[in-house]
């Protein structure tokens, strides 16, 4: 009689000990750094070629998502190297193969949240910088948001811009 | 503001049940299966409630549609414990799943049992996910959820409006079930627009409310059945 409750005990033990390392685990995932699979630069495009973000980011003003950049885009420039870094040999790579590069999202909202570029951008007139950060001033590419998002800076937001804070205007 | 509310024709409708399916496919609804079914665990957000009247052979039957009202006096938000539930400024009654704590109080408010619970946790088979809508949350077991007025479509269409830098018109927020009606028993539209047929119909003297008088305010109007 006494084992068993002493088995259960342990068990018991082992299952919070598991529940709690399972706990750490996934806290730790969340805060996890995210590494592309090619040193991307924005501060190059940006300052040194002279792109604008919509020239990569097709749907910031027109469109609900941003998008990430097909390989398309690249081969108008990268078909044959223009500097010397191996990143870019990676791009020019991948043009030449025409294979998509698996660009892994940094900034995602869970699938109950409505959000919208275009709404931001081009009605609101509100700057890239202000949830992104700098990323103009990026050499490589942001291991995790620079800026993080979450509901209470959105509705911090909405609050001084008069803006409707309701629950279901951003959940659905 | 609008206030989104609907006018369902029973004349019109044949019980054919389109609206309940395309609902289920708009809004991700979890298919339960027919065990479940028979405890009474089926989650449509759109139920066709049949009436009958009088004897055998001489038996009337009447199909009645039933969405969410979207209350304007909601029983359900006055006992929600922790404010997943709510009449917001479109006067739409907005459930927040990751509030709720599925207490379950709302659903016994509700007269019209438009709200349900889920026991289950969403699953769908590989093949299907295709299938699911991406504009709409799936929701987790242990939450209640009820039928929305399609509010993702209102969101979308206010955004184009905005983009396109006018007002949302009626013909951008239609829901999904009268879309498919086949007889087109359902109207759906601002109550207060005087321009439009939903107005109208909300005033004819066919129309009236399921359980007006508690007091609830619904915004779903039905015409009355009127044999020829
Ligand atoms: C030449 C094309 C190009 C231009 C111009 C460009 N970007 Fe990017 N951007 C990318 C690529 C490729 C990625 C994915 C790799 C990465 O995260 O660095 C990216 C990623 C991002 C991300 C992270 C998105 C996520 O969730 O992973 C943000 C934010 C961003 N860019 C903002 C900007 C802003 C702001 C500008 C203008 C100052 C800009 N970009 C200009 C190509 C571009
Ligand atoms: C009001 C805040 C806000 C502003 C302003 C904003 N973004 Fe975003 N951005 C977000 C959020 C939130 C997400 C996550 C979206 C999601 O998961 O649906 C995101 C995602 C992205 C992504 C990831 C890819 C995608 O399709 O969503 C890129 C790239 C991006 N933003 C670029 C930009 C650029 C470039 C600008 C400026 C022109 C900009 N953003 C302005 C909030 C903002
Ligand atoms: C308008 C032309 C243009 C487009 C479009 C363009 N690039 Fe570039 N990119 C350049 C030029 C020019 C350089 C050379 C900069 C240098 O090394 O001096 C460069 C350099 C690079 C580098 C090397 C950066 C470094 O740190 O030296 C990478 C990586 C790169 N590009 C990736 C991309 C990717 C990925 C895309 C598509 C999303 C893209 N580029 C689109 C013009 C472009
Ligand atoms: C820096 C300020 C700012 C931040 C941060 C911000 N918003 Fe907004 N939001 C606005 C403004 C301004 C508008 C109105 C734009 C317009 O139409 O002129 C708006 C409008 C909206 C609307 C449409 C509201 C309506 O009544 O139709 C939604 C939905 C929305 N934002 C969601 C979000 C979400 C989700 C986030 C967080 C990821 C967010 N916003 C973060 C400023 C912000
Ligand atoms: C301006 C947009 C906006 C409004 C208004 C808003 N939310 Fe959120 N909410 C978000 C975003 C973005 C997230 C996801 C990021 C995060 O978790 O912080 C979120 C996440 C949540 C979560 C956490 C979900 C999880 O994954 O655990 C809850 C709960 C929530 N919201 C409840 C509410 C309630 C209740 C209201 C109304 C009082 C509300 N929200 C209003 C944008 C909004």
């Amino acid at each position: 009689m006494n084992k068993m409750k002493l088995s259960i005990v342990r068990s018991g033990g082992r299952l919070l000990l598991v529940s709690f390392l399972t706990t750490l685990l996934i806290r730790c995932n969340s805060n996890e750094e995210i590494v592309q699979p090619i040193e991307y630069n924005h501060y190059v495009h940006f300052n040194d070629v002279g792109l604008d973000c919509t020239d990569c980011h097709l749907g910031v003003e027109d469109k609900i998502n941003a998008t990430i950049p097909t390989i398309e885009i690249c081969s108008s420039c990268h078909e044959d190297m223009n500097g010397e870094s191996e990143a870019e040999a990676q791009v020019v790579e991948a043009v030449s193969n025409e294979d998509e590069i698996p660009w892994q999202r940094i900034y995602v909202l869970p699938d109950h949240v409505f959000f919208s570029h275009r709404r931001h951008v081009k009605s609101g007139k509100i700057s890239c910088k202000v949830c992104h950060g700098e990323v103009e001033n990026l050499h490589s590419p942001p291991r995790k948001q620079i800026v993080p998002i979450t509901m209470g800076r959105c509705m911090k937001c909405h609050d001084n811009k008069s803006i409707s804070n309701d629950c279901i205007t951003c959940h659905v | 503001m609008p206030k989104w509310g609907m006018v369902i024709d029973l004349n019109k409708c044949t019980g054919c049940g389109s609206c309940v399916n395309a609902c289920r496919m708009e809004n991700n609804i979890p298919v339960v299966g027919a065990e479940a079914a028979q405890e009474g665990r089926t989650m449509d957000w759109m139920q066709i409630i049949t009436e009958y009247d009088g004897e055998y052979p001489n038996v009337r039957i009447t199909h009645i549609p039933r969405p969410c009202f979207q209350c304007g006096n909601a029983p359900c938000v006055i006992v929600c414990p922790v404010h997943a539930t709510f009449v917001n400024e479109d006067g739409l009654v907005g459930q927040v799943y990751y509030r709720c704590i599925g207490c379950r109080y709302c659903m016994n408010a509700c007269p019209y049992t438009a709200k349900c619970f889920n026991y289950f946790k969403p699953e769908t088979p590989k093949e299907y996910e295709v299938l699911l809508n991406p504009d709409v949350t799936r929701r987790m077991n242990g939450v209640v959820e009820k039928c929305s007025f399609c509010h993702h479509r209102l969101a979308l269409a206010k955004d184009t409006a905005r983009y396109e830098e006018r007002e949302v018109r009626e013909e951008d927020y239609q829901t999904a079930c009268l879309e498919v009606c086949p007889t087109k028993a359902i109207t759906f539209g601002d109550l207060d627009n005087q321009e439009h047929e939903v107005h109208h119909l909300m005033h004819s003297n066919r129309a009236f409310r399921l359980e007006e008088s508690l007091g609830t305010d619904p915004k779903v109007y039905y015409l009355k059945r009127e044999d020829k």
